[in-house]
């Protein structure tokens, strides 16, 4: 059995000093974003912001500061876990999605032709995949290098992209090999944690909801192009927790919204998928849509925070919170830079 | 005043001359008419479309601030990598009033979600909005880098005639009226003299008959 003990211990005292949402607020009233540079100086962020800074001016410091912070976060809990096993191997399983994220920058740079270093800025070295990795395969010069070096070393993403190469060199679009990395990552993840218990089941359960946010809002994306209807069923990722590709698919049949939301009344997702289009017909923007779905995502993530303290849940929901807090300071910043109506920021905030 | 021979023949060609310069100006005039009426036709395009160009400028930022808020730079720029694409443009030429103009024929750069070459499952809306807003806005800028040249080159030419108008109208027309009436008045000048002459002459002939039928 794991013992989750120390390791909540460590976090608890990492979640206390987490950002109220009455912090958040005082940011949502600063002036511009010079005041709200100034507020997060005085706040645990200070070394991270001053290292982002000294890289980069402006808002762009900024922001890499902000990142710098998430990651050493990120790289404390992994820290931490390390003494156990089982915790260790969860926290891989929820950090390969930046190996995803990797990967696919990766891939897209050398499709692009970019520069090596244009390309290992983009990267977050968080998951399976470390900077030596990482630094290796963005030496390769050009798609093909990088897959045979993934199956060279024995890694599961070989699979998939081998797989979709050929369509890639037929059609020149990375579309191919982007979508089967995305339904192999979730797929492998849930194989990863299957049969570990309860701790392992709350991942695998938070990974199928996650499929399922992404599956009903490319849903939503799909119904605003003209996709002819064999195609739909490959746009949708497998695993979902309440919802099948099937199910998905004749849910894509379907001439209206509100006839989707009105399909699944009886599932959590109706509740948000109904507020955010009232704001898209307000605002004629699908973003709020997806907003809408990852908030509801989010809240249930964080949720566990309340979850048995000593199981892995605490662990999971700092990750999704600390991340959360990240991407709001963003907001708020980006906000700010572009004279953004406090109401509009406020909006966009997802305060947990 | 160009040194003038005042001379019969020198005032034909200089009427001829400023008939014809005045001919000139009239057309020049007409010319000036009809290519200020096109300009301002091509100016109100220009003004919409800059209207527009502004609101989508504006539009654009807007959503670019939201994926760069939420979704990181990180992000946006391996999103915009996956998404390279070319902007084909067709240039020939035409003429509006003799002016030569181009015609941009372009295929629009807007494309679906499904083009832009990653896949809609790993990229957020926000990206996909921004990139939308963006490729609205070059469209607007493509068809605008048309009409604004087309301004620019009937504006010059604009400029070129009311330049030549007013050269005709205040330099060369007044000034071969003058050389005209210069003429005029030295060959005036030059038949009074002669009249006067032969006056004096017949007179001197007179008094030298008078004097000779007296001594006869």
């Amino acid at each position: 059995m794991a013992d989750y003990g120390y390791l909540n211990a460590r976090i608890r005292a990492m979640k206390s000093r987490l950002f109220t949402p009455q912090f958040l607020e005082g940011l949502l009233r600063a002036a511009d974003t010079s005041e709200v540079t100034a507020a997060l100086a005085h706040t645990h962020y200070r070394v991270d912001l001053e290292r982002g800074m000294v890289r980069y001016p402006g808002l762009l410091g900024i922001e890499e500061g902000l990142r710098y912070h998430v990651l050493s976060s990120f790289r404390k809990v992994k820290e931490l876990a390390e003494s156990e096993p089982q915790a260790y191997q969860l926290l891989k399983v929820l950090f390969s999605r930046w190996d995803i994220h990797n990967l696919k920058t990766i891939l897209r740079g050398k499709h692009a032709a970019a520069s090596d270093r244009e390309i290992q800025e983009q990267l977050i070295p968080i998951g399976e995949l470390d900077e030596a990795h990482l630094t290796e395969l963005v030496r390769q010069i050009n798609i093909k290098g990088c897959l045979d070096l993934l199956a060279m070393w024995g890694l599961p993403y070989a699979r998939p992209l081998t797989e979709g190469y050929p369509h890639y060199l037929k059609t020149r679009r990375l579309t191919e090999l982007e979508l089967r990395l995305d339904k192999f990552y979730y797929q492998y993840a849930q194989e990863q944690v299957k049969g570990w218990g309860m701790n392992a089941d709350l991942v695998r359960e938070l990974l199928r909801r996650e499929v399922d946010v992404t599956n009903l809002v490319t849903l939503i994306r799909l119904m605003t192009e003209d996709v002819p209807r064999e195609k739909i069923p490959e746009y949708f990722l497998p695993g979902g927790k309440i919802l099948t590709v099937e199910q998905l698919v004749a849910l894509a049949e379907l001439e209206e919204v509100e006839e989707i939301v009105e399909a699944l009344k009886k599932t959590p997702y109706a509740g948000p998928l109904r507020e955010g289009l009232k704001q898209y017909l307000k605002t004629g923007s699908l973003a709020v849509v997806e907003r809408r779905m990852e908030e509801f995502n989010i809240q249930q993530i964080v949720r566990l925070f309340r979850a048995d303290p000593l199981s892995a849940a605490l662990m999971v929901a700092y990750i999704w919170a600390k991340f959360n807090e990240m991407v709001n300071l963003r907001i708020i910043l980006r906000g700010k830079a572009v004279g953004m109506p406090e109401e509009a920021i406020r909006e966009a905030l997802v305060i947990v | 005043m160009e040194e003038v021979h005042a001379t019969r023949t020198e005032l034909l060609a200089r009427k001829n001359q400023m008939a014809l310069a005045k001919q000139g100006c009239e057309l020049l005039k007409e010319k000036r008419d009809a290519l200020l009426i096109e300009f301002m036709a091509i100016m109100n395009k220009v003004l919409e479309a800059s209207r527009r160009l502004q609101e989508a400028a504006r539009k654009s930022t807007y959503a670019m601030a939201v994926a760069k808020a939420v979704d990181g730079l990180a992000t946006i720029r391996s999103a915009a990598m996956a998404t390279k694409g070319e902007v084909t443009v067709e240039i020939s030429g035409s003429y509006i009033m003799g002016v030569p103009v181009p015609e941009v024929k372009k295929k629009s750069v807007r494309r679906s979600a499904l083009e832009r070459g990653y896949s809609v499952t790993g990229v957020s809306s926000r990206i996909d909005e921004a990139a939308e807003r963006y490729e609205q806005e070059l469209d607007i800028i493509l068809d605008m880098a048309a009409t604004e040249t087309k301004m620019r080159r009937l504006g010059e030419e604009l400029q070129r005639t009311r330049r030549r108008v007013n050269a005709l109208e205040r330099v060369v027309i007044p000034a071969l009226a003058e050389q005209v009436k210069y003429i005029q008045m030295a060959l005036d000048e030059r038949a009074r003299e002669d009249l006067f002459r032969l006056k004096k002459v017949k007179k001197s002939l007179e008094a030298k008959k008078k004097a000779a039928l007296q001594e006869g």
